[in-house]
């Protein structure tokens, strides 16, 4: 048996190893570990079959590292094994002084790097002026993740609307899903413990279908591809950070990679599982599903302090034999319609988006809270005027 | 968690608190009330009205298999009846000793009511002290006086109730294979300290099924707190076993019990968690508030110490801890700031079901597949068991029947180790 050599990469056995995988402990050179990065995701798109030919899909592009190397990897991919299927990007701005204009810049040179078409879809214009910075303004930093996850949620749907598109990308990797699984398992919800680890979901709410096609990828490799690819991205993380429960999840994920770099897959792998086991989970929470905000997907979950006052209150209500079956009931009696505001996919007669924004309006009297006209950044590359009303259409459609 | 004493219990609300029952002032006599109530809620299959009508009866099945446990003796009741047997997985650790003194007691109570017992008993322990790793030893005796002293304990107390402590059994560790010096080769091939530990449970498990399955035993019983089955979800979750959750917390029926799947279709016993609504803290509280001399010697401290390391949020693993260390130490914060979340985790997770003979709907894709599995369509794969540890595994319809397969958490529990040890094991 040939012992691999520690001076030399451990596929080629010629050049001179760079990299110590963090996926596989494998030293590789330069070309070989970008050739097995690239590779193990066209594996993952092949055996999956997310693409179909022929197909426009879109690329929720944030301008940060992990959608960076998506849009450089499905470029390549795309190009190398002609799975003939055209990229487009599209960015949320969120609103987010000093971080998401300064990342919309990098977006907007990634369009041009990989000539491919970018939409930008804002706040602002969605949400009658409430940008993230305002809502901030407005209700302090606790909380103010969840009214990300729903915008963007919408955000991303209307985006793809605008540009005809019924597949979104996103650039969710393994350290994000297994992060998942393990708040979903402390927060005990059953019915995103069975989305979430599944490749692509597709939601009674929302007419787009989300893939992520780097869910078996390491965040570490993704660093070290942006790296030796010498990509164009943005690394700050957003200013309003995470909560509690997905931080206490992410702490124990990077534990868990420094003691066995495999458990990260593995992690993954149980949560593919669990897709299998749970039964009659009901219809998914709705429009409460964030989109793993900020762009750095990794947002949302609230606070642990929050959710054990809510199951001590319900533990109270079931040992005074007072339990209420209704609410579970309730929610499968719901039915799909559209919101009466907006228009967008709702089960009440206001969507979440519109409940929220009702919230803020009232707590500080504005003069004219109505969503004005959307107005899209535009790059020379592509440019879209649309207004409300059209919008509005669009999502009625639906 | 110490009350003023100018409270008075918020259950009786005559005597004065002096402890707590999660967050409400309680007395002593409520709160072993409380505890008793949350365990016995697990007992329903052992109230003797449920047993009449179960069917299952003990008859024990003569050792002559190659395991090298004594052979056990027939354990009938006292009027010659067979009744369902019951074997109760003792770790000697606090939240073990609490369960298998409620058990008994249960039991005692039943003859002194009825006049007979509703089920026979055992007890087994395994001794696995050679195979802990450095730092979680997998009992939590240090030294080896006061692991005998405890084991002298649990006879001294329970041997009556256990067929004159016939069913009393003591396995070594080594004893789940045929050369005790085998075991010791195996778990050095491992490459890291969790594998090794996930090995060392893994035998520990085939070693009580084995026994169960030699007694015709109809329940397996573990003392595992809501504490200690959380730690293990998450763990489990960490090392690719996700899909042996329902074994551990739900509906399952027992399918591991020996080391290469047999062909036998008699029914597995079945695995119960009575603790599972109790926290670790609360169970050590009930020891110490205990009347009934429930106080160490008797049990051992817990299995694994939680690491100062992982206690706080900035603490830094390395590649010598194991995932079960990390995990205690985690849920120990937990326990402490948000034991209701802790409980939900347990919950949660015994939601969570094995498919037998399909999958549930819901399951999306791999609906599909099994959907064309079943129609002998090609791509479809066959469902199977696990070599190593008897969970699931979804097998090639290429690979032939026969042939030795691995589910995905044992295949990572061997990634990295020594050639030759998937036939070692
Ligand atoms: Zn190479
Ligand atoms: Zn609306
Ligand atoms: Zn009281
Ligand atoms: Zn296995």
């Amino acid at each position: 048996m040939l012992l691999p050599n520690p001076r030399l990469c451990a596929r080629c056995l010629t050049a001179r190893p760079v990299v110590l995988r963090p996926k596989t402990q494998e030293r590789l050179c330069k070309p070989c570990f970008l050739l097995a990065f690239e590779t193990e995701i066209h594996e993952t798109i092949i055996s999956t079959n997310i693409f179909t030919r022929g197909e426009k899909i879109a690329i929720g592009a944030s301008g940060g590292k992990d959608s960076t190397v998506l849009a450089s990897v499905l470029k390549t991919l795309n190009e190398r094994y002609d799975y003939g299927v055209e990229f487009v990007l599209l960015s949320i701005d969120e609103g987010i002084k000093g971080y998401r204009d300064d990342s919309l810049e990098t977006v907007k040179r990634n369009a041009q790097q990989y000539e491919m078409e970018l939409l930008i879809v804002g706040y602002e214009e969605l949400y009658g002026g409430w940008t993230m910075d305002k809502v901030v303004g407005q209700i302090g930093k606790k909380g103010n993740c969840t009214y990300c996850g729903v915008f963007r949620r919408q955000a991303l749907d209307r985006g793809a609307e605008l540009l005809g598109i019924k597949h979104v990308v996103t650039g969710h990797n393994a350290d994000d899903i297994a992060e998942t699984v393990f708040m979903n398992l402390l927060r005990g919800d059953l019915p995103r413990l069975h989305r979430c680890a599944h490749i692509t979901t597709a939601s009674s709410t929302s007419p787009i279908k989300r893939s992520k096609p780097l869910k078996y990828a390491y965040e570490k490799e993704i660093v070290l591809y942006a790296h030796h690819k010498k990509l164009d991205y943005f690394s700050t993380e957003c200013i309003y950070s995470p909560e509690a429960f997905r931080g206490s999840a992410r702490a124990l994920i990077k534990n868990l990679e420094k003691i066995r770099p495999s458990s990260i897959l593995d992690v993954v792998k149980s949560g593919e599982a669990f897709a299998a086991m749970t039964g009659d989970i009901g219809p998914p929470a709705a429009e409460e599903e964030g989109e793993g905000g900020c762009g750095s997907t990794r947002s949302g979950g609230g606070s642990m302090a929050a959710e054990e006052r809510r199951l001590r209150n319900k533990e109270k209500i079931v040992t005074r034999g007072k339990a209420n079956q209704k609410g579970a009931r309730k929610r499968n009696e719901q039915k799909l319609g559209s919101c009466v505001r907006c228009g967008y996919l709702t089960s009440q007669e206001l969507c979440k988006a519109c409940v929220l924004l009702d919230g803020l309006n009232k707590t500080v009297p504005r003069v004219e809270v109505e969503l004005e006209g959307l107005k899209t950044i535009t790059d020379g590359v592509q440019r879209v005027d649309l207004h409300m009303d059209e919008i509005k259409r669009a999502a009625a459609a639906i | 968690m110490s009350p003023s004493t100018l409270q008075t219990c918020k259950r009786c609300n005559e005597a004065p608190a002096t402890t707590n029952i999660r967050t409400e002032p309680a007395c002593p006599a409520c709160f072993l009330s409380y505890i008793t109530h949350k365990i016995y809620k697990h007992l329903e299959p052992f109230r003797t009205r449920n047993l009449k009508s179960s069917g299952t009866t003990h008859k024990p099945r003569n050792a002559q298999s190659s395991t090298p446990t004594p052979a056990p003796a027939i354990s009938t009741s006292d009027d010659g009846r067979s009744v369902p047997f019951v074997l109760l997985a003792h770790s000697l650790g606090p939240c073990s000793t609490v369960m298998v003194d409620t058990l008994l007691n249960w039991r005692r109570s039943q003859i002194e009511r009825a006049g007979r017992p509703g089920f026979d008993v055992g007890i087994v322990v395994v001794d696995d002290r050679k195979y802990g790793t450095d730092t979680l030893p997998t009992t939590g005796a240090s030294n080896a006086e006061e692991w005998e002293k405890c084991i002298d304990a649990v006879r001294e107390k329970w041997s009556a109730d256990c067929n004159d402590g016939k069913n009393i059994w003591v396995l070594p560790l080594d004893s789940v294979y045929e050369d005790p010096a085998h075991l010791k080769q195996v778990v050095e091939k491992m490459s890291n300290a969790t594998s090794r530990l996930d090995l060392v449970n893994l035998l520990r498990d085939r070693l009580i099924d084995r026994l169960a399955d030699q007694q015709k035993a109809s329940f397996i019983i573990y003392g595992d707190s809501t504490t200690l089955l959380a730690e293990k979800t998450l763990g489990l979750t960490a090392k690719g076993r996700g899909a042996a959750l329902p074994s551990l917390l739900g509906d399952s029926i027992n399918s591991a019990t020996s080391s290469k799947p047999t062909t036998s279709t008699s029914s597995k016993p079945r695995k119960l968690y009575p603790l599972r609504d109790l926290l670790r803290h609360e169970l050590h509280n009930y020891i110490a508030l205990s009347p009934n001399g429930l106080a160490p010697p008797t049990s051992l401290p817990d299995r694994g110490k939680a690491k100062e390391l992982f206690k706080g949020s900035t603490a830094t693993a390395t590649k010598n801890d194991t995932i079960d260390e990390l995990m205690r130490g985690y849920f120990e914060t937990v326990e402490e700031q948000f034991p209701s979340i802790l409980s939900n985790v347990v919950r949660t997770a015994g939601r969570l079901h094995t498919f037998e003979g399909g999958f549930l709907k819901g399951a999306g894709k791999e609906e599909d597949e099994f959907e064309r599995s079943k129609k002998g369509e090609s791509g479809g794969r066959r469902r199977t068991f696990c070599t190593a540890c008897g969970g699931d595994v979804w097998a090639d319809e290429a690979k032939e029947d026969g042939e030795d397969r691995w589910c995905y958490g044992c295949e990572r529990m061997l990634l990295g180790a020594e050639d030759g040890v998937r036939q070692a094991i």
